[in-house]
This record gives structure tokens, sequence and C-alpha cells, in this order.
């Protein structure tokens, strides 16, 4: 049985690592873009960051929605492993975003840039989810607080995406998901170099959500074991009087 | 037939934090009961007290508490609550608010009719405009104690009522646990101090490493 | 029970019982506000602590910034919005509005509602970070020297979605840290990431008002916030509220 997944395991790594090759081959291959140079292959990684963040943020939401309904460990497991995975593509998402703004514009903190900023700001208000979840010890006052957490920083995320429109900056519309329908506006092979860009995203962050939630689900495991051992009162013994701190004859220390 | 008791453990047990607490509680209070619990630190008193308030919910077996349990819905839940009365380790007072002003607002937020000055009951009228900032641990019980005067809990939970009352106020304690009983309640003690609770209770439980025993006496 | 029964329950239920409820809750919400009120007018955490230390930033920032008078006039109101988003963090979490375990567990067996005591609080914060606006704005005008002849009205009705929103926010974020050891580290991380909509919208309506020109558009995006906050704040009081105890 247990070899079975771990074969399905192998599998799917092998997979990801050839949609990595395979965009990172197409992405080498396609032409430089006529004004920004190869500088816009950036777009490879980034969109497809950014794309895979709210994807795995997502997910995150909806394991704590899911929580917050039936109370269920392995929902806060999926909540906070979704999180955790999804702060990680979101500074794949920032440092893509900075060194494209370098490149082109010659900043690499570009002011104008609305949806840099937005970026930034959920990444730090998931900076404060990770430290509430570290600060409080209790499994499921942890669980019920964060999944709250969780649920108000998603309100975050579409002001996040519309703030492009909303500051009507310098900064390039959003290509993919526009609001007024998913018209493409990339000739073919561009579309297939970021397809497959995503793709290998998507399930690189698959392969770590699920290694994540195997780490979670053996914490969990191992505090269930090591927890329900005697009750801690067994703990509590009555003082030992008469040792050498409290009086009798070798009060003053060994050497006394 | 048997009355209908007001708490009712069956196989409880409460874990926090991967740490077991309690474990195997089978415990029912009558109404009329008053409990004397004791035993050693860390045995698990105050946790099965705040199983008894609802304030904490048991991770294994039942737990019933005046016909509330794990499936009650909120709003009958906090119905519930609002006939338990608990006097804990440290006193709940708002240090900001005179003596008063705290007796007030529970009353206020419980929407209790207005009844006789509690406060000259307790014998703090004098000291009524005091921050509790200021008041000692003794004035504060006795604020709680007031707070009990302006009504009467259906369950009654002390975790050691004496600390820090003084001896003429100590007949507080005996006044408002009788005043209970009276009425059809129940009263839990907790002390590690049996002299002093010995006159009042009816029955004694010994909890002893998260196990709760009957004493027999 | 099955969910027949439940809705049969729920018929019962008498209007006026249901009136007697809404009465309940209504009062708590006011005592609570009450009490918030009454405990900060005796220890003076906003007005004599919290508001001199925003005005000193105030006072500081054009010795980072330049004093040039052209620049100052240009970013005043941005630094007073600014300062109120950051330091008004200070006011939603201040110390004395936070209780103790005894007093949480008095609270939950007195049966307040939870989204009483939220309302309660959240309001109260909301007339404190009013009142504290209310006294930095001049602080400002007389450092920064803005273009005068503004919108007043349309100013007093951004700060009033500002402190509504804040407020609201503080005080959810205030219940995500209760009992924590590390509280005053964390709630300004976590709310004030969450503050940026309402920076956003009010130094836009203000800058709309300063010239002359409605900001209804950004007063619309703050009453935006404040429901989108009120809706998930009246959902989650009682689930958090189970998580403090």
């Amino acid at each position: 049985m247990k070899t079975k997944i771990d074969i399905l395991q192998r599998l799917f790594f092998l997979i990801t690592a050839a949609a990595v090759v395979w965009g990172l081959y197409l992405a080498a291959r396609a032409p430089g873009e006529a004004t920004q140079g190869d500088a816009a292959k950036l777009l490879f990684v980034h969109v497809p960051a950014a794309i895979t963040a709210y994807l795995a943020l997502g997910v995150g939401l909806l394991a704590a929605l899911w929580y917050l309904i039936r109370r269920s460990p392995a929902a806060d497991r999926m909540s906070s492993s979704a999180i955790e995975v999804g702060v990680i593509f979101t500074v794949v998402t920032l440092v893509s975003g900075m060194i494209w703004g370098r490149a082109v514009w010659g900043l690499w903190w570009d002011w104008n840039d609305a949806r840099l900023m937005s970026t930034a700001i959920m990444f730090f208000y998931y900076m404060g989810y990770l430290a509430l979840r570290r600060s409080i010890i209790d499994p499921e006052a942890r669980a019920g607080r964060c999944a709250v957490l969780a649920v108000i920083g998603f309100i975050q995320i579409p002001i996040v995406h519309y703030s492009v429109l909303w500051f009507r900056t310098l900064h390039q519309g959003p290509t993919i998901l526009r609001p007024d329908g998913f018209r493409s506006t990339m000739d073919e092979e561009f579309a297939l170099s970021l397809a497959v860009g995503i793709m290998a995203f998507v399930a690189a962050m698959t392969l770590m959500l699920t290694s994540r939630l195997t780490l979670s689900r053996l914490q969990d495991a191992r505090n269930d074991l090591s927890g329900l051992g005697p009750p801690v009162g067994r703990g509590v013994t009555a003082p030992f009087m008469g040792g050498p701190t409290m009086g009798g004859p070798t009060m003053g220390g060994p050497n006394g | 037939m048997a009355s209908h008791p007001l708490v009712r453990f069956e196989d409880a047990g409460y874990a926090a934090a991967g740490t077991l607490i309690l474990r195997g509680v089978n415990l029912t209070i009558e109404p009329g009961d008053i409990l004397g619990v004791s035993g050693p630190n860390g045995a698990g008193k105050t946790t099965l007290l705040r199983l008894t308030a609802t304030l904490h919910r048991p991770t294994s077996g039942v737990c019933s508490v005046l016909d509330a349990d794990a499936d009650t819905r909120p709003e009958e839940l906090a119905a519930v609550r609002r006939k338990i009365a608990m006097v804990g380790h440290f006193p709940a007072v708002w240090p900001e608010l005179t003596l008063r002003e705290n007796v007030e607002l529970v009353s206020r937020l419980r929407g209790d009719p207005p009844s006789e000055d509690p406060l000259r009951t307790v014998g703090l009228e004098a000291l009524e405009r005091w921050k509790a900032s200021r008041a000692s641990l003794g004035m504060k019980r006795r604020v709680e104690f007031a707070r009990l005067l302006t009504w009467t809990p259906r369950l009654l939970l002390l975790d050691e009522p004496h600390a820090g009352l003084d001896a003429a106020a100590a007949p507080l304690v005996d006044e408002v646990v009788g005043r209970v009983a009276a009425n059809g309640g129940a009263a839990v003690l907790v002390s590690h101090d049996p002299g002093r609770v010995t006159p009042l209770i009816t029955r004694r439980i010994l909890v002893s490493a998260g196990e709760v025993s009957e004493e027999i006496r | 029970m099955t969910a027949e029964q439940n809705g049969a329950e729920q018929k019962d239920r008498s209007p006026s019982r249901r009136a007697v409820l809404r009465r309940t809750f209504w009062r708590q919400t006011w005592w609570v506000i009450r009490k918030e009120l009454r405990v900060e007018l005796r220890g003076g955490e906003t007005l004599w602590m919290a508001a001199p230390f925003a005005a000193m930033a105030l006072l500081l920032a054009p010795l980072a910034l330049g004093t040039d008078t052209a620049l100052l006039r240009r970013i005043g109101p941005g630094m007073l919005w600014l300062v109120v988003v950051l330091f008004g963090m200070t006011v939603t979490v201040r110390p004395t509005s936070i209780e103790s375990r005894p007093v949480r567990d008095l609270l939950t067996l007195s049966g307040l509602d939870p989204v009483a005591a939220f309302l309660g609080r959240s309001g109260a914060s909301a007339a404190l970070l009013f009142v504290f606006t209310l006294v930095l704005t001049p602080v400002m005008i007389v450092l920064y020297g803005p273009d005068s002849a503004p919108l007043w009205g349309c100013l007093l009705w951004l700060a009033v979605g500002a402190a509504v929103a804040l407020g609201l926010l503080g005080t959810l974020v205030a219940a995500l840290v209760t009992g924590l050891r590390s509280r005053t580290a964390l709630a300004p991380i976590m709310s004030v990431p969450l503050a940026a909509p309402v920076l956003i919208a009010v130094v836009n309506g203000t800058e709309n008002a300063l010239n002359g020109q409605p900001a209804t558009i950004w007063l619309l995006m703050l009453a935006a916030v404040d429901l989108i906050l009120l809706i998930a704040g009246v959902m989650l009081a009682a689930p958090l509220d189970e998580t403090t105890r």
C-alpha cells in the first residue's frame, strides 16, 4: 500500500521535473520581445508564480472555511500548509517582479506599480499569519484563530488584483485575467510557453503542498502519541525535604 | 423516581495541546448537592471546574451541564451559561472600574432587575468609589460575592473561595452556597483546606492525577 | 437534532421573545461601549499617550524628509493619515481594553453575546480613533500648512469612514491575539497590511477634497471596506470567541 503511494509520488515528481525542463526550454527558445528584449522572458516565471501563489492561498482560504464549518484537524493542516507554500510563491512573484522592473524600467522598486506594492502588502500579511501560528500553543485555538485570519486575509486578494485598475498606473494591465473576459492578446507560441510555465509551477506547488501535508500529519501524530501518556498530575510529586537544598547538615554546599 | 441530574459526566476526558489532564471522569451532580473537591497540585481540579462551567468541552466522553452538551446550539448554550456562576482562582475585576461599577456592569450585561445594595451586604459600601486596581485580594473577592447576591445561579462553582477572605467575610461563602442549594441548584467547592468547607458540603470527591473518585465519609 | 426540529423550534419562538433577545443584544452592545469609553477616560491611553506620540511623529518627519515648504504642503495630508493608520493601531489594541482570563470567563457566563461584544468594542475604538484624528488634524495643519479652503464636510466623512474601518479591523485583530504573550508585536503586523485600502481611499479622498473636488468614489470605497469588515466581524465573532478559552 505504502509503496504504491511512493511510486505515485515519484512519478509525480518526474512529471513536475519534466514540466519545469520543458517550460525552461520553451522560455529559452521564445524570441525576445521588441522593446523589452530578453527581460520579457521573466514573464514565464513572474506570471506563473503569481497565479500559483493565488491558487495556493485560495486553497488555504477554502480549507480555512472548511475548518470553521467542520472543525477538522485535516482542514487546518491543509489550510496552513497551502498558505505556507503560497507565501513561498509570493516571494518568487515579488523577486521576479523586482528583477523585471530593474531590467525594463531601471528601478528595483517601481513606486508607480500598484500591483508590486499590493503583493508586498499581501506578503507581509501572510508573514503575520505565520507569526500568529507560531505564537499559539493549543492546537484547537491555533487552528480556529488562524482560520479566521486566513478568511479575513483573503479579502485582500481581490483588492490586490484589481488595484491595477483602481490606481490606473503605468503597470502593464492584467494580460491573462482581464475583467472583461479571457481574451488573450498574445501570439500562440508565447501562449504555449506561458501555459507550460504555469503547468510546471502548479505541479511544483502541488508537490510542495503534499510534502508539507505529510510533514504536518506526522507532527500531529507525534503530538498525539507523546501527549496521551499518563495525566500531567502524575508529574507533580511531594516536595523532597532533607536534601542538600533543604536544610539538614549538608546546608552550605559541598565545600561547606 | 430519581431527580434529573444537573451535571452528568460519562467517561469524560480532557486533553489540551497534546497533554492529558483528566480521563475517565464519571460524575453526576444532583440538585441540592454541595460538592467538595480536593486533590494535590496539578491533579486537574480547575479543569474539572471549567468543564462543569462549559468553558471547556471534553475531548472524549460526555459532559452534559444543565442539559447542554457538545451538540447544543450557541444561543441555547448562552442561555445555559447565564445560569452558571464561577468564582475562579484569580478575581475577575476590571482594574480601571470602581468597585460599584464592577458589580453594576455584570448585572447590566446579564439584564438582572435592580436589587438591594449588594455592596452594603458585603461590607464595601464605604469604598464603592475605589478603583478595583487599588483593592486588595480580599476586597476583590467580596466584589465577586456581591455580584452573586443579585441573582441565584443554578450551578455555583467556587475555586478556593476562602482565599483572601478574612474571618468576618467567610460567612459570605456559606450564605451564597446555602441559597443556591435551597433553590434546587448545586454548588462545587474546590479547596485545599478541608476544614473550612466541611460544615457545608454534602459530598466529597478526590481528584488525583487526572482521575476523579468519590470519597466515602 | 434534525433540521426539521430546528425549523419547528424557530417557528415556535414568539415575536416577543425575539424582541427581548434583540433588546438584550443592543443593551449589551451599549454597556460594552460605555465600559470601554469610561476606562479610556480614566486611563487616557488614546488622548494622553497615543496622540502626543503620533504628534511627535508629525513633528519629526520633516526633519527626516526636509523642511522645504512646498514639499511639506504637498505631503501634509498623507502624513496625517499615515500616522493615524499606524499609531491608530496602538489605540485599537490599547492595553486597558485587554481583558484578563477570569474577566473573559465572567463575560461568557454572563451571557454576553460575542457579536454584541465585537460591535461594542469596535464602536468604542472607532469613536476614540475619530477623536484621535480630530486632535491630530490641527497639529498637521500648523506644522505642514497644506492648501486651505477644502471641502470640510467631505473630510469629516472620510475621517468617520476611516475611524470605523480601523476600529473594526483593530478589534478583530485584538480578538485574534487575545491571551498571547506576543500580542503587542503581533497585532500591528496583522492589522496594518489590511489597513492599506483604508489608507489609499482616505489619502486620495483627501487630495480630492483639498482640490475642491468631491471624493464620492473614495467615500464609497471606504464604505465598502467598512461593510466588508463589519460582515466579516459579525460572522467571525462567535467562532473566534470559542478559541479564547
